[in-house]
């Protein structure tokens, strides 16, 4: 492969076309026109790598949501594509039992079944004691990093870390260990592996074994001259950093409505000019709500250059920015006034396309920002937003669970209320039982006794518990030693990565610093900072180091539970490039961190500013899925209680 | 587990005996007696609501709700006495219950009550 530009760091777009050509060919194997029933979870997935048009010259006739109930199939393919959970399997089972039943006039029907990302032995053994193994054609999709943007790739599971952390299923890794080797086949092997917590260790242990398998597909690995280095990061060292509000542009997009496979729901009338509302003709006394149908649109850095502008700011900027762009717009159009030639003229039709596109980009972001400003004015925000910023600060945790509480009597929405209670817990080990009983008592009796499953499951996960806990609890001096709290934080220009939270700067993240940019930690006084020409991007940027494991942080690192990982991985034979010390002066690696257990867009946006702060080593950004602590809470509860009759 | 199969049971009445169960499970355990409580609770709380339904001839539905819903629902539709029945049973905070109390007036306009309160 040949090398990419130095400052662009690696080409992902590879995986992408790995996806994209295996569900063909996957396709393409079954003769004939077929019939596709698509699991619900995989259509944004599967949105990312491909498109209707696609699936439809590959003679798809149509495509169903898998539900139970019969099937109404004209085809003589019939494609299940989901994942390998055991509800679906029994439906599918019931589905080609129906099937073979209906008695077909146009000879039999073909059943394939393809699992994503793998069949598993449960569900093969299912599928036999249902009693149709034998008529189910059963393949594997292997659909595993999806690129979300270039920096950024995601497996886009659901709820790994209640499978990971609360049922102790360790599925999820056992699949990011694949991701993570079909990664390094395309780009060579990870010289050194590094990462923190027990689930990381497991994953790391597992790429070992696959490694040592001596199985063909991961023999004979390069070392890679890409990329330095993996870094590990499990959800389960950094539950802090979900818990707090997010708040930059992506951030608060997703908290507040919600970004999902990369998509976000959102009113037509952002996207196109609104028609003329025409009046109306009656006067009836009922007020109509006209039913809103939200569209879905992708949000891409590549296709809307104002998007990969602000989505990574801090939120307090955006409107200034925003308006920056509207004024430059208004000015680039107030220049046909000034046309002296035909020359001239001709240019600025050339523009006016680019023009249109990027009015149509700033009205969208203008709207959803003048969605999110009235948020962030209210009192409900802006005193949740402080407690949390104390309870990080470790400042009069007691004051911080009244607000919580008066909060929660005033019915603001539970799972705000609970991200400040666990968001407690968590920084002063455990919350004294009078006062957490209290909380939990009044917690289901103002938003329901069916949350109860949750307040138990977080007790598990040592999320909620009563204080003097057990765990260790090494809040405070974390706080002081990887500097987590940071007072001159500058949103508007960022000179630390706490930016993202406004002062809070996300522990996942410092550790990564810790392995990649010590400095960043260790002297960070004021000199470095304040240094007004790098304030103004002026002097060239700082030489990344190269990765020294976790040296200078040990200390640090026991002190947070969970094992700590350290392997370095050599080329079989030696042929391998020593990429240690690398010296090549203008060369550039990247570095991935893969988060396992879930990131959420704050780390992405801190990782991406970090690529900009050194000259020399570019982050890739690997996760599991994108999550924010709301999301991550109702995982860890029961399906909310069905209606009653 | 016996939370979750309440939760999916849509009969009222099946729902009650769930939790009851599941109230019974969790005080077998010394460790659980919190839990115990809260889901006796939750089963004494729709055995009520299912109890007001049958006395207000049906024309209402309560079950379902969380207790401060269930508080504020009575309030708006004029039964102060039967919610104050609830706060006591369930001690419901002082705090607390002025909050929605505070709401309910406000949902109902009630610019009288609210002078008083």
């Amino acid at each position: 492969t040949a090398l990419p530009p130095p400052d662009r760091g690696i080409d992902t777009g590879i995986l992408k076309e790995l996806a994209r050509s295996a569900l063909i060919e996957k396709l393409n194997d079954i003769q004939g026109q077929k019939t596709l029933i698509l699991d619900k979870s995989l259509a944004g997935p599967l949105g990312l790598v491909t498109d209707i048009a696609l699936l439809k010259n590959q003679a798809v006739d149509k495509i169903f949501w898998l539900e139970s109930g019969p099937l109404n199939v004209a085809t003589r393919n019939i494609v299940w594509l989901c994942r390998p959970k055991l509800s679906l399997m029994r439906t599918i089972a019931e589905q080609v039992r129906q099937e073979q039943a209906r008695a077909s006039s146009s000879g039999p029907v073909v059943f394939t079944l393809l699992l994503v990302p793998r069949a598993t032995e449960l569900c093969r053994k299912v599928l036999e004691d249902e009693g149709v193994a034998g008529d189910l054609n059963i393949q594997e999709y292997k659909l595993e990093f999806i690129p979300m943007e270039e920096d950024l790739l995601s497996l886009e599971m659901d709820d790994v870390a209640r499978d990971i952390y609360l049922n102790g299923d360790d599925t999820p890794i056992y699949y990011s260990s694949l991701a993570l080797m079909t990664f390094q086949r395309a780009y060579g092997l990870f010289p050194r592996i590094l990462g923190k917590g027990d689930a990381a260790k497991r994953l790391a242990d597992l790429m070992w074994r696959h490694q040592s398998s001596g199985l063909p597909e991961y023999r004979d690995f390069e070392s890679s001259d890409q990329v330095d280095g993996l870094i590990i990061i499990d959800r389960s060292v950094d539950w802090v950093t979900p818990m707090c509000t997010q708040l930059t542009y992506d951030g608060m997009l997703d908290e507040y409505i919600g970004i999902n496979n990369g998509s976000i729901e959102i009113d037509p009338a952002l996207i196109d000019p609104p028609a003329p509302t025409p009046a109306p003709t009656s006067t009836s006394a009922l007020p109509t709500t006209p039913v809103v149908k939200k569209r879905k649109h992708q949000l891409s850095s590549s296709k809307d250059r104002l998007y990969a502008e602000i989505r990574d700011l801090n939120f307090a900027v955006v409107g200034s920015r925003l308006s920056r762009v509207a004024r430059r717009l208004e000015g680039d159009y107030g220049g046909a006034k000034n046309l002296k030639n035909v020359r001239e003229m001709k240019e600025f039709v050339g523009k006016i396309g680019g023009l249109q596109g990027e009015q149509q980009n700033l009205r969208l972001h203008t709207g959803l920002t003048e969605q999110l400003m009235p948020i962030t004015r209210t009192d409900e925000f802006n005193k949740m937003l402080e407690a949390q910023q104390n309870l990080v600060a470790g400042y009069d945790a007691m004051a911080q669970l009244s607000t919580i509480e008066e909060m929660m009597f005033q019915q603001s929405a539970w799972s705000g209320v609970l991200r400040g209670a666990v968001l407690m817990s968590l920084t002063n080990g455990g919350i004294k039982v009078k006062n957490l009983e209290a909380y939990k008592r009044d917690f289901l009796q103002v938003y329901g006794y069916h949350h109860l499953p949750l307040l138990i499951h977080l007790q598990t996960l040592g999320l909620l518990v009563k204080s003097p806990s057990t765990l260790p609890h090494p809040s405070p001096s974390l706080r002081k030693s990887l500097r987590l709290v940071v007072d001159d934080t500058n949103d508007a220009v960022p000179n630390d990565i706490s930016y993202v939270y406004s002062g809070y700067a996300p522990l996942s993240v410092r550790l990564v610093q810790c392995v990649t940019q010590k400095n960043s930690i260790l002297s960070a006084g004021p000199g470095t900072t304040d240094d007004p020409a790098q304030r103004t991007g002026k002097s060239a940027l700082p030489q990344a180091h190269p990765i020294a494991g976790w040296r200078g942080f040990e200390d640090v690192l026991a002190s947070i539970p969970g094992a700590t990982v350290d392997i370095r991985q050599k080329a079989e034979g030696g042929a391998g490039v020593a990429v240690d010390g690398r010296d090549k002066a203008e060369g550039s690696t990247t570095t991935v961190v893969f988060f396992l257990g879930g990131c959420t867009f704050t780390e992405i946006a801190a990782l991406r500013w970090m690529s900009k702060q050194t000259k020399g080593r570019k982050f890739l950004i690997a996760t599991t899925g994108i999550i924010n602590g709301t999301n991550l809470l109702e995982s860890f509860g029961d399906r909310p209680p069905v209606a009653l009759s | 587990l016996e939370m979750q199969e309440a939760g999916e049971a849509v009969e009222p009445e099946e729902r009650v005996g769930k939790l009851q169960a599941a109230s019974k499970a969790f005080g077998e355990d010394k460790e659980r007696l919190f839990e115990a409580k809260m889901v006796e609770d939750a089963h004494r709380l729709l055995s009520f609501q299912l109890a007001q339904e049958r006395e207000l001839d049906h024309k209402y539905k309560f079950a379902g709700l969380s207790v401060d819903q269930f508080i504020s629902r009575l309030l708006t539709e004029g039964f102060s006495k039967r919610a104050e029945k609830v706060r006591n049973d369930f001690k419901v905070p002082d705090k607390r219950w002025w909050w929605v109390k505070l709401k309910a007036l406000a949902g109902n306009k009630d610019w009288d009550g609210l002078e008083a309160f």
